[in-house]
């Protein structure tokens, strides 16, 4: 007994070890990142430009080591003096402080203006914003929508990297001179992206790698997947050599009965997956329930109230959520924080407890969560704060909005976001077979072949296993035809897992899975999950004791009666 | 919805088998030892003993009241400190004729006949009766179908002069016509359960037991204190019992004493008796149940607790389950409930089997191979029928409480014995 509280000591402490030490990047070997400090510089706030400042800074950290956001107010000369270049990001052309202007033009790094900024910077005088115009196409190539840019006139020093058009007549959209670039557009999201994402290495001099990362994720893996078509679509994948990443939702909680079930009452699914992780395949922790509120219609939503399009405001299923009020309903941004308060607080333990449900089941079942991949990508920033607290990989794409899960992206790259508050990204890239689709394949080979054009963008997708096989062989020829590709293996990363009783990392190209679970967790969530099923088997053993005791007696009156009937011959 | 009321029915179904299997194990724990305290509780029998009054109630009794005046005649507790009174209430038939013929060769036996308000007005009021025509300190009573065993009244006599606290002591009885039917059979087993789980299992946890109807010796103080039976009550037994106890005394089992009873060989009889014993229990439930709280004796709280939970609670519980049962063979509920329930239906059967066999294997050659059949028949018919039962018999006090009918007194009718004992 003292041995095994030894035991669990051990493992406390080495699991502090880790929390301590603990701070993930994406491994050398994987990615070359520039070693020059990127310090992003941002005006506006509202809900859009904050999603593009995200999405600036995950494409930067993609390719530089170190990337840090700054609102203008907060700039201080000494950030300035730390960063080797500065991007200056404003979306409209707001007033900005006097002072921030003064900082700024001294600065003398590269300097890449976006937007609306460069315009009050001396580093730009010699070029003349004229107005705004709209563009159709960039690079020759017709975009979708219209881009409003500035139309500026450059000095002829200046080197267009890229240009845009509108009824044959160009503007230049992408332009450097000397240690000042600039970017005339301001939105990141769709095909600016990708322009965005290929240009940088121009604009600072980076070396182009050759090679693409991929993976593909076999997604949604409930207690009610399909065992045979899981089998079949791992097996497909394995075969090749393709390393599979399992995302695996440990309950299935039927919306309309309420009903859960778990993957440890589901033997053959089970038997599949046990099979599928022995020969190498890799298990994301895609939440605990997949759901949040019972009566919620479809899918869940499980971190994320999908109903009010709001964080998550109850602990339980049955309570009614709060509709929270908006930050214009408050003074002050104080005012608005403090009301949220309490709020973040349930939000925090709920996500606490079902990150904490989700490793220990997995763990449990004899699976080794590698990374969280939340339901719906749908979280917010509490809730990727609290999620780097255990996992320090995240697949598929970031929700950019504290208040509209609909603001959701990814860059191109591995990257390292802020918004995800020190998670490495595995970037879902190339989207899903969407079977509703009139051509789904060719839906996701154009999107290949869009992430393909930006050197060392990763390809991300995913693949629903209920679809069967057939498409899953389209999907990965489609990945076969890219040249340079390689699988993405997180052995090779440094990946950790935690809660305060498990962890899971890689030492020496090894997946190592410590755990001081006891019999009381398993315990534990049983009676969470199921407490009425709990006191019907309590009913069971007690009732197994009786029924064994009552047999003993029989057997005793009978012996006694033999033994009296005979003594009576006597 | 579905769920919910599953285990909900779940939840009450094995609230009581729990309370049972408890009280399975208390009753053999009362067997081993009941017989202990005898050596001792002889030494006060010597002397002056309490002069006894045996209550015979009958009407219409013809068929079977010569054995069991026979077997008064037999029993071994001194003559002059007896008296057998039976109280023929308005008999049409000669159940007086062969009761006097008795009489005059015994004067410990006397005859009585119920007069005026007293007249066939049921059980109760015949008691009530026989208690004006009486000079016993000790009122015993026996159905007219009864033949005790001939140390019973002694046993039930040694028990109330050794036990102050105890108004009544109780007996156990055993049915004389097991080998008859297929019917008797069951009941012969259902009675030697009850008698060890219900009565011995009870006074074994609690100190508390059921006067039965029959073969139970009561203090005269004690019934004139509570102002004689229950005329209204059809379970008058039960509901003495309850007024026992709210005056601070309890009943003892005490299984030395035993007698011999018939019991109904058709299922006509069986309906018609079970009814009025469910119909006065369910009165009793409701007559109690207000009052619940104020009574003096708290652990009789329980027992009307259990007859609320018996012929309400689980009542439901059984129907509700067996509801979902069947309607699940024809949609698909989607019960979350697994495997647990297979097992817990397992266990119930098991349940039962050990229950039902361990208080056979305390009777002398009850656990027979036959009897074992019986007894897993038993758990798929018989035990059934009680569904049917209950919902005819509160059918019918519904009725009787909506259009204020009074209570009718069925006699159990009797058959002659061709094996018996």
């Amino acid at each position: 007994m003292r041995l095994f509280f030894m035991r669990c000591k051990i493992i406390v402490f080495v699991t502090l070890l880790f929390a301590v030490t603990f701070s993930p990047s994406v491994d050398a070997k994987m990615q070359n990142l520039d070693e020059r400090r990127v310090l992003l510089v941002y005006t506006n706030q509202d809900e859009i430009a904050m999603a593009n400042v995200q999405m600036i800074q995950a494409t930067m950290s993609g390719l530089f080591e170190q990337v840090d956001i700054i609102h203008v107010d907060q700039l201080e000369q000494v950030y300035l003096d730390e960063a080797d270049i500065v991007v200056a990001y404003a979306k409209t052309d707001e007033e900005i402080s006097s002072r921030a202007i003064d900082l700024l033009s001294n600065y003398s790094q590269e300097l890449l203006g976006i937007g609306e900024f460069a315009k009050f910077l001396p580093q730009f005088d010699e070029w003349e914003f004229i107005g705004d115009i709209s563009v159709r196409y960039i690079d020759n190539q017709p975009l979708n929508y219209e881009v409003v840019v500035n139309e500026i006139q450059v000095d002829g020093n200046t080197e267009v990297l890229l240009e845009g058009k509108q009824y044959e007549k160009s503007f230049p959209i992408i332009m450097k001179k000397e240690r000042a670039s600039y970017i005339n557009f301001t939105d990141f999201f769709e095909e600016e992206r990708y322009i965005f994402s290929y240009y940088l290495y121009d604009l600072f001099q980076i070396d182009k790698p050759e090679s693409h990362y991929a993976y593909i994720r076999l997604e949604d893996i409930s207690p009610v997947t399909d065992p045979k078509l899981l089998q079949q679509a791992g097996d497909y994948l394995l075969d090749r050599g393709i390393p599979v990443y399992l995302a695996v939702i440990p309950v299935y909680v039927n919306n309309e009965t309420g009903k859960t079930m778990m993957l440890s009452d589901m033997p053959e699914l089970k038997g599949v997956l046990d099979d599928l992780v022995e020969r190498g395949a890799y298990i994301i922790a895609h939440g605990y329930t997949h759901t949040y509120r019972y009566t919620e219609t479809g899918e869940g939503f499980e971190f994320w109230d999908s109903v009010l399009n709001q964080p998550i405001t109850t602990m339980n299923p049955q309570d009614e959520p709060t509709l929270l009020k908006k930050a214009n309903q408050f003074s002050s941004e104080d005012a608005y924080h403090t009301y949220l308060e309490p709020y973040q607080a349930i939000e925090t333990q709920y996500i606490n407890e079902k990150l904490t449900a989700s490793i220990h089941s997995l763990i449990e079942l004899g699976y080794s969560p590698i990374a969280f991949e939340a339901p719906h990508y749908t979280m917010g920033a509490n809730g990727y704060r609290i999620a780097s607290n255990y996992f320090s990989s995240v697949f598929g794409q970031m929700q950019l909005s504290d208040t509209n899960w609909g603001v959701m992206n990814s860059p191109l790259f591995m990257s390292r976001p802020t918004r995800l508050n020190g998670m490495v990204l595995y970037p879902e890239t190339v989207g899903f077979v969407d079977p509703s689709e009139s051509d789904p394949i060719t839906a996701m080979e154009e999107k290949i072949a869009q992430v393909v054009k930006v050197p060392g963008s990763m390809l991300g997708g995913f693949y629903h296993p209920y679809l069967g096989i057939d498409y899953l062989k389209e999907m990965v020829a489609l990945f076969d035809a890219v040249p340079n590709l390689k699988w993405l293996d997180v052995k090779n990363t440094e990946l950790v897992v935690k809660t305060d009783k498990t962890s899971v990392t890689v030492e020496n190209g090894e997946i190592m899975t410590r755990s001081s679970l006891s019999y009381k967790d398993d315990l534990r969530v049983m009676v969470k999950e199921r407490p009425l099923e709990i006191v019907l088997w309590l009913i069971v053993l007690l009732t197994t004791i009786f029924v064994s005791i009552f047999t003993i007696n029989i057997f005793l009156l009978r012996i006694r009666y033999r033994k009296r009937l005979f003594e009576e011959r006597l | 919805m579905a769920n919910l009321l599953f285990y909900t029915s779940m939840f009450l179904i094995w609230f009581m088998l729990l309370y049972h299997m408890f009280l399975a194990q208390g009753g053999y724990l009362h067997f081993k030892k009941y017989r202990k305290v005898i050596p001792e509780w002889e030494k006060k029998m010597k002397g002056d003993l309490p002069f006894v009054s045996i209550f015979i109630p009958a009407h219409n009794e013809a068929v079977v009241i010569a054995q069991t005046l026979k077997a008064m005649v037999r029993l071994s507790y001194p003559k002059d400190r007896l008296e057998v009174i039976l109280i023929c209430d308005n008999c049409s038939d000669n159940t007086k004729e062969i009761g006097e013929s008795f009489a005059q060769d015994y004067p410990f036996i006397k005859i009585i006949e119920t007069e005026g308000k007293y007249k066939g007005r049921g059980k109760s009021t015949a008691l009530n009766y026989a208690l004006l025509h009486s000079k016993g300190d000790i009122i015993a009573v026996y159905d007219a179908d009864n033949t005790p065993e001939k140390k019973a009244v002694w046993y039930l006599v040694m028990g109330l002069l050794n036990d102050p606290k105890a108004a009544a002591m109780v007996g156990k009885f055993r049915v004389v016509n097991a080998a008859q039917t297929w019917l008797t059979r069951f009941i012969n087993i259902e009675t030697i359960c009850f008698q060890w789980m219900a009565q011995a299992g009870r006074w074994h946890w609690f100190g508390v037991a059921t006067i039965p109807g029959t073969n139970f010796a009561i203090r005269r103080e004690m019934i004139e204190q509570l102002g004689g039976w229950d005329e209204s009550a059809m379970a008058e037994d039960t509901e003495l019992t309850i007024r026992v106890y709210n005056l601070g005394y309890h009943i003892r089992f005490f299984p030395a004493a035993i007698t011999w009873e018939q019991e109904p060989e058709t299922l006509g009889v069986w309906w018609r008796q079970r009814t009025r014993w469910a119909r006065g229990n369910q009165y009793v439930v409701l007559k109690f149940l207000g009052k619940l709280f104020s009574m003096k004796q708290k652990r009789i709280m329980f027992d009307i607790f259990y007859f609320f939970f018996t012929y309400f609670l689980f009542f439901f519980g059984v129907i509700i389950s067996n509801g979902i049962f069947i309607i699940n063979f024809f949609v698909d509920l989607n019960l979350s409930i697994g495997n647990v329930a297979v097992v817990l239906w397992a266990l119930a059967f098991l349940l039962f089997l050990t229950e039902v066999m361990i208080t056979l294997s305390i009777e002398k050659d009850q656990l027979t191979f036959k009897n074992i059949l019986y007894v897993i028949a038993m758990y798929f018919t018989y035990s059934q029928m009680w569904i049917l039962l209950v919902i005819y018999s509160l059918f019918l006090e519904m009725k009787r409480v909506i259009f204020k009918e009074e209570h009718k007194w069925y006699k159990t009718e009797r058959f002659t014995t061709k094996g018996g004992k």
